[in-house]
């Protein structure tokens, strides 16, 4: 097989392998938002705010910046890098740029009322960050991702 | 009212015989690229449009044009 077929090849499985990757993340995202949120509600109420347990601490941690990260670069780190390319269009970065708005007027209008309810039930700085960063990552996520859903949906 | 961004893709497209996913492949960009600049749902940047009049063997503005809004 010629070096010119090989490449055709390779180009036509970076496509495949992108569209698929774009449909899957597109399907995922609003779960992952949703996940977020659910998340929040759950460990709201279970974990021991303001301890020092540096488990508590790395897990919160890692998992935030993990979210932050996917919903930054659209994740699809292991794949090729064209297909990477093809699968971060500039239709996928102005969806997830309307994401990222979305997320961070979420996360504003949280943060005022988390000040404006604090005198009335204060909360730990942990747990007011927790509320948040939750409510951001998670409205991103269902927005970038419906977006994804609705651009993905076309005649081929 | 402010214009509208109208494109005749699709058309010189066609004229080819060739799918969106086909066109794709000629101008290096997603099928979803094509897709929803052919209906109207994204307006892609100076890089795509050349993109797309490279591929399509037509000058950029033939493929897309500025149309008055409703009152202009």
């Amino acid at each position: 097989m010629s070096y010119k077929r090989i490449e055709e090849f390779r180009m036509a499985d970076d496509y495949e392998t992108a569209e698929n990757f774009a449909q899957t993340r597109a399907i995922m995202a609003p779960f992952l938002g949703l996940l977020v949120l659910l998340m929040q509600q759950g460990i709201f109420f279970s974990w021991d705010w303001g301890s020092d347990s540096l488990v508590q601490i790395f897990v919160w941690l890692a998992f935030a910046l993990i979210m932050l990260g996917l919903l930054l670069t659209g994740g699809g780190w292991f794949l090729p890098k064209r297909a990477r390319t093809l699968a971060n269009d500039e239709v996928t970065k102005a969806n997830r740029q309307r994401g990222i708005t979305v997320g961070f007027v979420a996360a504003m209008i949280t943060g005022f009322l988390v000040w404006a309810v604090s005198p009335f039930e204060p909360l730990h700085a942990q747990r007011a960050a927790n509320i948040i960063v939750s409510m951001g990552l998670g409205c991103a996520f269902v927005s970038y991702g419906v977006a994804e859903m609705v651009t993905n949906a076309g005649d081929a | 009212m402010p214009e509208t961004l109208e494109n005749h893709v699709r058309q010189f497209r066609e004229e080819r015989g060739w799918t969106q996913a086909r066109l794709a492949e000629e101008m290096g960009v997603s099928r979803k690229t094509v897709n929803t600049v052919e209906n109207g749902i994204f307006s892609p940047s100076v890089i795509v449009a050349l993109k797309f009049a490279a591929a399509l063997g037509q000058p950029v503005d033939r493929l897309f044009e500025l149309v008055p809004g409703a009152g202009d």
